[in-house]
Protein backbone atom coordinates (compact mmCIF):
# COMPACT_ATOMS: atom_id res chain seq x y z
CA UNK A 1 0.00 0.00 0.00
CA UNK A 2 1.22 3.25 -0.67
CA UNK A 3 0.39 6.56 0.55
CA UNK A 4 0.74 9.79 -1.73
CA UNK A 5 0.44 13.24 -0.56
CA UNK A 6 -1.63 15.52 -3.43
CA UNK A 7 -3.41 18.53 -3.90
CA UNK A 8 -6.43 19.25 -5.76
CA UNK A 9 -8.52 22.11 -5.82
CA UNK A 10 -9.67 22.20 -2.36
CA UNK A 11 -6.49 21.68 -0.33
CA UNK A 12 -4.08 18.74 0.80
CA UNK A 13 -5.28 15.09 1.13
CA UNK A 14 -3.25 12.32 2.41
CA UNK A 15 -4.76 9.21 0.15
CA UNK A 16 -4.18 5.80 0.44
CA UNK A 17 -3.59 4.65 -3.22
CA UNK A 18 -4.65 1.37 -3.99
CA UNK A 19 -1.16 -0.54 -6.42
CA UNK A 20 -2.50 0.38 -9.33
CA UNK A 21 -4.02 3.82 -9.34
CA UNK A 22 -6.59 4.12 -11.68
CA UNK A 23 -5.34 8.25 -12.75
CA UNK A 24 -2.56 9.73 -11.73
CA UNK A 25 -2.99 12.69 -9.55
CA UNK A 26 -1.53 15.42 -11.85
CA UNK A 27 1.78 14.75 -14.79
CA UNK A 28 4.51 15.20 -11.85
CA UNK A 29 6.97 12.78 -12.67
CA UNK A 30 7.91 14.88 -16.17
CA UNK A 31 7.85 18.11 -13.55
CA UNK A 32 11.54 18.99 -12.40
CA UNK A 33 12.20 18.01 -9.02
CA UNK A 34 11.45 21.76 -7.13
CA UNK A 35 8.27 21.59 -8.60
CA UNK A 36 7.11 18.25 -7.93
CA UNK A 37 7.89 19.55 -4.00
CA UNK A 38 5.80 22.55 -4.15
CA UNK A 39 3.21 20.51 -5.99
CA UNK A 40 2.97 17.14 -3.87
CA UNK A 41 4.20 18.69 -0.33
CA UNK A 42 3.32 22.60 -1.00
CA UNK A 43 6.43 23.27 0.46
CA UNK A 44 8.65 25.67 -1.15
CA UNK A 45 12.24 24.26 0.16
CA UNK A 46 13.81 23.00 -2.63
CA UNK A 47 15.31 19.19 -2.42
CA UNK A 48 19.09 19.53 -1.42
CA UNK A 49 20.49 18.15 -4.43
CA UNK A 50 23.84 17.08 -4.36
CA UNK A 51 25.26 20.04 -5.88
CA UNK A 52 29.70 21.32 -6.70
CA UNK A 53 28.09 24.97 -5.99
CA UNK A 54 27.93 26.28 -2.43
CA UNK A 55 25.45 29.18 -3.08
CA UNK A 56 26.10 32.01 -0.05
CA UNK A 57 24.15 35.15 -0.11
CA UNK A 58 24.75 38.36 1.61
CA UNK A 59 21.73 40.55 2.22
CA UNK A 60 20.98 43.42 4.09
CA UNK A 61 23.12 44.66 7.06
CA UNK A 62 26.84 43.29 7.34
CA UNK A 63 26.51 42.78 11.03
CA UNK A 64 30.26 42.73 13.03
CA UNK A 65 30.85 43.79 16.27
CA UNK A 66 27.71 44.99 17.04
CA UNK A 67 24.13 43.49 17.55
CA UNK A 68 22.25 45.18 15.36
CA UNK A 69 18.46 45.73 16.55
CA UNK A 70 15.97 43.29 15.15
CA UNK A 71 14.40 45.75 12.60
CA UNK A 72 17.71 45.34 10.53
CA UNK A 73 18.13 42.02 8.03
CA UNK A 74 21.45 41.54 8.69
CA UNK A 75 24.33 38.81 7.32
CA UNK A 76 26.33 37.34 10.53
CA UNK A 77 30.06 37.43 9.44
CA UNK A 78 30.70 34.88 12.45
CA UNK A 79 28.53 32.83 10.32
CA UNK A 80 29.75 33.64 6.88
CA UNK A 81 33.36 33.34 7.56
CA UNK A 82 32.82 29.41 8.70
CA UNK A 83 31.05 28.80 6.09
CA UNK A 84 33.93 30.16 3.55
CA UNK A 85 36.23 28.26 5.38
CA UNK A 86 33.84 24.86 4.83
CA UNK A 87 33.34 25.58 1.40
CA UNK A 88 37.06 25.54 0.99
CA UNK A 89 37.53 22.62 2.88
CA UNK A 90 35.19 20.76 1.23
CA UNK A 91 35.77 17.71 -1.03
CA UNK A 92 32.20 17.86 -2.84
CA UNK A 93 32.21 22.05 -3.72
CA UNK A 94 34.41 23.21 -6.52
CA UNK A 95 33.15 26.69 -6.66
CA UNK A 96 31.13 29.61 -4.67
CA UNK A 97 28.46 31.90 -5.95
CA UNK A 98 28.34 34.92 -3.84
CA UNK A 99 24.73 36.44 -4.48
CA UNK A 100 24.76 40.04 -3.04
CA UNK A 101 21.74 42.08 -1.83
CA UNK A 102 23.53 44.09 0.42
CA UNK A 103 22.99 48.10 1.74
CA UNK A 104 26.45 47.74 3.33
CA UNK A 105 27.56 47.55 7.04
CA UNK A 106 30.55 46.95 9.40
CA UNK A 107 33.99 47.79 7.48
CA UNK A 108 36.17 45.31 9.33
CA UNK A 109 33.19 42.45 9.00
CA UNK A 110 32.75 43.60 5.11
CA UNK A 111 36.38 43.89 4.46
CA UNK A 112 37.05 40.37 6.47
CA UNK A 113 34.51 38.74 4.26
CA UNK A 114 35.67 40.32 0.96
CA UNK A 115 39.52 39.00 1.93
CA UNK A 116 38.01 35.51 2.70
CA UNK A 117 36.72 35.31 -0.96
CA UNK A 118 39.44 36.84 -3.06
CA UNK A 119 42.13 34.31 -0.80
CA UNK A 120 39.35 31.14 -1.42
CA UNK A 121 41.18 28.67 -3.86
CA UNK A 122 38.08 27.23 -5.29
CA UNK A 123 36.62 29.46 -8.14
CA UNK A 124 34.09 32.22 -7.56
CA UNK A 125 31.85 34.44 -8.77
CA UNK A 126 29.28 37.53 -7.51
CA UNK A 127 26.38 38.22 -9.04
CA UNK A 128 24.99 41.53 -7.24
CA UNK A 129 20.99 41.84 -7.72
CA UNK A 130 19.24 44.91 -6.18
CA UNK A 131 22.24 46.27 -4.86
CA UNK A 132 26.09 45.80 -3.36
CA UNK A 133 26.10 49.37 -1.84
CA UNK A 134 28.95 50.94 0.41
CA UNK A 135 30.75 47.64 1.80
CA UNK A 136 28.66 45.65 -0.63
CA UNK A 137 31.12 46.75 -3.23
CA UNK A 138 35.00 45.69 -1.76
CA UNK A 139 32.61 41.75 -1.46
CA UNK A 140 31.20 42.49 -4.94
CA UNK A 141 34.79 42.74 -6.21
CA UNK A 142 36.57 40.42 -4.08
CA UNK A 143 35.75 37.02 -6.31
CA UNK A 144 37.63 35.63 -9.97
CA UNK A 145 34.33 37.38 -11.82
CA UNK A 146 31.74 39.57 -11.00
CA UNK A 147 28.44 39.78 -12.69
CA UNK A 148 25.73 42.81 -11.93
CA UNK A 149 22.21 43.02 -12.95
CA UNK A 150 21.40 45.85 -15.35
CA UNK A 151 18.89 47.80 -12.82
CA UNK A 152 21.27 46.72 -9.64
CA UNK A 153 23.24 49.97 -8.47
CA UNK A 154 25.86 49.99 -6.16
CA UNK A 155 26.70 53.57 -3.97
CA UNK A 156 29.91 54.37 -3.63
CA UNK A 157 30.50 57.43 -1.11
CA UNK A 158 32.74 58.26 1.88
CA UNK A 159 32.89 56.30 4.82
CA UNK A 160 30.92 58.75 7.05
CA UNK A 161 31.48 59.89 11.01
CA UNK A 162 29.34 57.74 13.49
CA UNK A 163 31.60 57.11 16.16
CA UNK A 164 33.56 58.50 18.96
CA UNK A 165 35.42 62.36 18.17
CA UNK A 166 38.96 62.46 20.26
CA UNK A 167 39.86 64.97 18.26
CA UNK A 168 39.10 66.82 14.88
CA UNK A 169 42.30 66.14 12.98
CA UNK A 170 42.77 62.43 14.45
CA UNK A 171 39.13 61.67 13.21
CA UNK A 172 39.76 62.86 9.90
CA UNK A 173 42.79 61.04 9.48
CA UNK A 174 41.11 57.54 10.94
CA UNK A 175 38.11 57.68 8.80
CA UNK A 176 40.48 58.78 5.90
CA UNK A 177 42.50 55.42 6.47
CA UNK A 178 39.27 53.57 6.72
CA UNK A 179 38.24 55.15 3.19
CA UNK A 180 41.94 53.92 1.83
CA UNK A 181 41.55 50.05 2.92
CA UNK A 182 38.64 50.28 0.92
CA UNK A 183 39.39 51.93 -1.73
CA UNK A 184 43.36 50.08 -2.16
CA UNK A 185 41.17 46.59 -1.52
CA UNK A 186 38.18 47.32 -4.40
CA UNK A 187 41.29 48.88 -7.16
CA UNK A 188 43.48 45.72 -6.79
CA UNK A 189 40.84 43.32 -7.10
CA UNK A 190 38.83 45.11 -10.19
CA UNK A 191 39.92 46.97 -12.96
CA UNK A 192 38.77 50.16 -11.63
CA UNK A 193 41.38 52.87 -11.41
CA UNK A 194 42.45 54.52 -7.80
CA UNK A 195 41.66 58.19 -9.15
CA UNK A 196 38.44 57.00 -10.79
CA UNK A 197 37.15 55.17 -7.83
CA UNK A 198 38.28 58.49 -5.30
CA UNK A 199 36.33 60.24 -8.06
CA UNK A 200 32.75 58.49 -7.53
CA UNK A 201 32.92 58.46 -3.97
CA UNK A 202 33.65 62.23 -3.29
CA UNK A 203 31.50 63.08 -6.21
CA UNK A 204 28.81 66.10 -5.24
CA UNK A 205 27.51 66.45 -8.96
CA UNK A 206 25.43 63.36 -8.16
CA UNK A 207 23.87 63.71 -4.93
CA UNK A 208 22.74 60.80 -3.94
CA UNK A 209 21.24 61.33 0.19
CA UNK A 210 23.97 63.23 1.04
CA UNK A 211 27.11 62.79 -1.16
CA UNK A 212 28.61 60.04 -3.02
CA UNK A 213 27.34 58.09 -6.53
CA UNK A 214 24.79 56.01 -7.77
CA UNK A 215 26.55 53.67 -10.03
CA UNK A 216 24.15 51.46 -12.28
CA UNK A 217 24.90 47.67 -13.47
CA UNK A 218 26.32 49.33 -17.27
CA UNK A 219 28.05 51.80 -15.68
CA UNK A 220 29.60 49.81 -13.10
CA UNK A 221 31.07 47.56 -15.93
CA UNK A 222 31.97 51.05 -17.96
CA UNK A 223 34.10 51.96 -15.11
CA UNK A 224 36.17 48.61 -14.81
CA UNK A 225 34.33 48.00 -11.27
CA UNK A 226 32.11 44.91 -12.21
CA UNK A 227 33.24 42.20 -15.44
CA UNK A 228 29.88 41.41 -16.79
CA UNK A 229 26.17 42.41 -16.81
CA UNK A 230 23.45 39.33 -16.22
CA UNK A 231 22.07 37.13 -13.48
CA UNK A 232 22.20 34.25 -11.93
CA UNK A 233 22.03 32.25 -15.80
CA UNK A 234 25.62 33.72 -16.65
CA UNK A 235 27.06 33.19 -13.09
CA UNK A 236 26.47 29.42 -12.94
CA UNK A 237 27.44 29.60 -16.63
CA UNK A 238 30.53 31.14 -15.60
CA UNK A 239 31.18 29.39 -12.57
CA UNK A 240 30.97 26.24 -14.49
CA UNK A 241 33.72 27.44 -16.94
CA UNK A 242 36.05 28.36 -14.30
CA UNK A 243 35.86 24.77 -12.43
CA UNK A 244 36.27 23.36 -15.38
CA UNK A 245 39.34 25.57 -16.42
CA UNK A 246 40.06 24.58 -13.22
CA UNK A 247 40.05 20.99 -13.28
CA UNK A 248 42.18 20.94 -16.79
CA UNK A 249 44.69 22.91 -15.49
CA UNK A 250 44.95 20.28 -12.29
CA UNK A 251 44.50 17.08 -14.37
CA UNK A 252 47.37 18.40 -16.42
CA UNK A 253 49.40 19.08 -13.05
CA UNK A 254 48.55 15.25 -12.80
CA UNK A 255 47.10 16.54 -9.66
CA UNK A 256 42.83 15.28 -8.25
CA UNK A 257 40.50 18.23 -9.25
CA UNK A 258 38.91 17.23 -5.90
CA UNK A 259 41.36 17.44 -2.86
CA UNK B 1 33.14 49.66 14.74
CA UNK B 2 32.47 51.91 11.79
CA UNK B 3 29.06 51.33 9.52
CA UNK B 4 29.61 52.00 6.05
CA UNK B 5 26.50 51.98 4.55
CA UNK B 6 24.03 54.35 2.45
CA UNK B 7 21.25 53.52 5.27
CA UNK B 8 20.67 56.35 7.67
CA UNK B 9 22.54 55.42 10.66
CA UNK B 10 19.73 56.92 12.97
CA UNK B 11 17.73 54.16 11.26
CA UNK B 12 19.88 51.29 11.36
CA UNK B 13 20.86 51.95 15.00
CA UNK B 14 17.08 52.75 16.38
CA UNK B 15 16.14 50.45 19.00
CA UNK B 16 19.69 49.67 19.93
CA UNK B 17 19.18 51.37 23.40
CA UNK B 18 15.89 48.99 23.42
CA UNK B 19 16.04 46.45 26.33
CA UNK B 20 15.46 42.71 24.41
CA UNK B 21 14.64 39.34 25.68
CA UNK B 22 18.13 36.81 26.72
CA UNK B 23 19.19 34.42 24.47
CA UNK B 24 19.77 31.09 26.04
CA UNK B 25 22.15 28.32 24.78
CA UNK B 26 20.47 25.01 23.20
CA UNK B 27 22.88 21.72 22.38
CA UNK B 28 21.27 20.30 20.05
CA UNK B 29 23.06 17.19 18.08
CA UNK B 30 26.13 18.13 18.86
CA UNK B 31 26.02 21.81 17.80
CA UNK B 32 25.79 24.24 20.58
CA UNK B 33 23.92 27.72 19.32
CA UNK B 34 22.63 30.69 20.95
CA UNK B 35 19.06 30.84 20.26
CA UNK B 36 16.23 33.91 20.79
CA UNK B 37 13.34 32.79 22.10
CA UNK B 38 10.26 33.11 20.55
CA UNK B 39 7.54 31.77 22.63
CA UNK B 40 7.66 28.86 24.79
CA UNK B 41 7.79 25.99 22.10
CA UNK B 42 10.03 27.64 19.92
CA UNK B 43 12.48 29.80 18.83
CA UNK B 44 15.07 31.19 16.24
CA UNK B 45 18.70 30.45 15.51
CA UNK B 46 20.88 33.65 16.67
CA UNK B 47 24.69 31.96 16.15
CA UNK B 48 26.02 28.80 16.22
CA UNK B 49 28.74 28.71 19.36
CA UNK B 50 30.84 25.64 19.03
CA UNK B 51 29.75 22.97 16.08
CA UNK B 52 31.75 20.99 13.34
CA UNK B 53 33.09 22.94 10.61
CA UNK B 54 30.58 21.12 8.05
CA UNK B 55 27.59 22.21 9.51
CA UNK B 56 27.99 25.84 8.69
CA UNK B 57 26.91 24.59 4.84
CA UNK B 58 23.88 23.19 5.87
CA UNK B 59 20.96 26.16 5.96
CA UNK B 60 19.09 24.63 8.45
CA UNK B 61 21.61 25.78 10.80
CA UNK B 62 21.19 29.14 9.77
CA UNK B 63 20.94 32.02 11.39
CA UNK B 64 17.13 32.95 11.61
CA UNK B 65 15.59 29.36 11.70
CA UNK B 66 13.53 27.89 13.58
CA UNK B 67 13.89 25.50 16.39
CA UNK B 68 11.30 23.62 18.32
CA UNK B 69 11.47 22.57 21.73
CA UNK B 70 9.58 20.32 23.34
CA UNK B 71 8.68 20.01 27.22
CA UNK B 72 9.07 17.13 28.66
CA UNK B 73 9.00 15.43 32.40
CA UNK B 74 12.32 14.97 33.94
CA UNK B 75 12.94 11.79 35.09
CA UNK B 76 11.24 11.34 38.50
CA UNK B 77 13.58 9.91 41.45
CA UNK B 78 12.47 10.54 45.02
CA UNK B 79 8.47 11.59 43.85
CA UNK B 80 8.09 8.03 42.30
CA UNK B 81 4.78 6.74 44.19
CA UNK B 82 6.03 3.89 46.47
Amino acid sequence: MQIMTYMNNSGYFNAQEPEQPAEAPNTNNQAPPAVQTINQLGQMTTPSGESNIFCMSIIGQIEGHLVLPPQNKTTKYEHVIPQIVAAEQSRSIEGVLIVLNTVGGDVEAGLAIAEMIASLSKPTVTVVLGGGHSIGVPIAVSSNYSIIAESATMTIHPIRLNGLVIGVPQTFEYLDKMQERVVRFVTSHSRIKEEKFKELMFKTGELNRDIGTSVVGPDAVKYGLIDAIGGVGEAIQKLNQLIEAKRQAMSSEGRSPIQ
Amino acid sequence: MTMYTNMPIELVLNGMDQPRPADMELEIDGVLMQVAPLNATSGTIVRLLRCPLQTYLNPAYAPGQLIQYHPVIPPRTNLEPR
